[in-house]
């Protein structure tokens, strides 16, 4: 997605341009779908999500910023918006990670995720299904900041911005997700 | 089992983290350590998976329920014309008020020249109607031979001579044809990802 074509598109909708809030919108729903649906695996809360990530989008237009990347910028919403999601969610559980004393780092606790499963989750090929079931395997904090690393190609910077961590947390977590996804493909069971 | 420290830096080095001259130095490390060149390899794999995840794709619904609630409303057409037409009505009537109070009279010309033109069209209408009022009189006669019907169609003609009358169905049927043409079958304005010109014709009220 050029960062361009973006800024002109918002120049546009901010004078009035319904066509070029459509494309925007076009540009952005699967992507912003794609991230919010690997993160809290719900057709049903995707899609509210989305709309709301819109609906925020446009509410705040005026004060874009067209120096950052619009990219980053729509992620952060709906970053905070899945977070916000799972928050809700987790109220009825319990946390996912505890802290080491004295450290920053997390660590997972074993508990079963109650959005879909692996195996339910929509997908094409034979690859993009174990791509899919891969992804769906990591506690829900290591996942988002996955999505958006590699599928959304955010900085570590942008990322700790969208979900206002310190940039070591999101190291941290990136490094840990991909290592855990290196233990599951050399052991798959 | 002691591990090369330098494994800690493979997810750097390929995620392009590291600064030149030390992405070269692990790079001739990488070289001579079998231990970093297997957890590179696997790792190769991570960022296979990761780039073999697809977007997934929202029911086709969601983009309308996104715009129509990022979209400012609008009323329907209908209203807008309604709304412009009153509007424009009442501009029109507010200028002539105006203009009455402040400019001056209009020249002779002007006078005549709108004094003619509205005998012309009252006279024209009375006599189309007139026309029309009696040709129903006269078919009446002739099909009833002044029974009921006839005096009925005679009743209906005298009434169409009367100014109030005619002045009233003239105004009707300029509304009817003002209406057919609103409900005209049209087509709908292109828009991204919708059909585009002609490709999905309005239909007007009518079907028309």
């Amino acid at each position: 997605m050029s960062g361009g074509e973006d800024a002109e598109l918002v120049r546009r909708c901010l004078s009035g341009d319904q066509r070029a809030c459509r494309d925007l919108v076009r540009r952005y729903e699967r992507p912003v779908y794609s991230v919010l649906m690997r993160v809290v695996r719900s057709a049903e809360d995707a899609e509210d999500l989305v709309q709301e990530t819109f609906v925020r989008v446009f509410r705040a237009l005026d004060r874009y910023d067209t120096e950052r990347p619009f990219a980053a910028w729509v992620f952060t919403i709906a970053s905070r918006l899945a977070i916000d999601q799972l928050r809700r969610r987790r109220l009825k559980t319990v946390s996912l990670t505890v802290s080491e004393p004295g450290s920053t780092e997390e660590r997972e606790l074993d508990v079963e995720d109650p959005g879909l499963k692996p195996d339910e989750v929509t997908s094409h090929g034979e690859e993009e299904d174990r791509a899919a079931r891969l992804i769906a395997g990591l506690p829900e904090h290591y996942r988002i900041v996955v999505m958006l690393r590699h599928q959304q190609d955010l900085s570590y910077e942008e990322i700790a911005e969208a979900l206002n961590l310190p940039l070591g947390t999101v190291k941290a977590r990136i490094h840990r997700a991909r290592a855990l996804l290196k233990d599951r493909i050399q052991r798959p069971s | 089992m002691n591990r090369c420290t330098e494994t800690l830096k493979v997810q750097d080095w390929l995620d392009g983290e590291l600064a030149p001259a030390e992405a070269a130095r692990f790079e001739a490390h990488l070289a001579g350590c079998p231990e970093c060149e297997a957890e590179a390899a696997a790792y190769r794999v991570v960022w296979s998976e990761l780039r073999a995840l697809p977007l997934l794709d929202p029911r086709s619904e969601l983009f309308d329920r996104v715009m129509e609630a990022v979209l400012p409303h609008r009323p329907p057409r209908w209203v807008r014309v309604l709304g412009l037409g009153y509007a424009g009505a009442l501009a029109a009537s507010l200028a002539a008020i105006g203009s009455a109070f402040a400019l001056p009279g209009p020249s002779a010309w002007v006078h005549g020249i709108l004094a003619a033109g509205t005998r012309a069209l009252t006279e024209t209408g009375t006599f189309v109607l007139r026309s029309l009022g009696d040709g129903l009189v006269r078919l009446g006669e002739t099909l009833a031979g002044g029974g009921a019907a006839g005096r009925l169609l005679r009743l209906l003609g005298g009434a169409l001579t009367q100014p109030a009358v005619w002045v009233t169905l003239f105004a009707a049927v300029l509304v009817c044809a003002a209406l057919f043409w609103w409900m005209r079958a049209r087509e709908r304005r292109g828009a991204p990802g919708e059909a585009g010109p002609g490709e999905l014709p309005h239909v007007g009220l009518l079907g028309l």
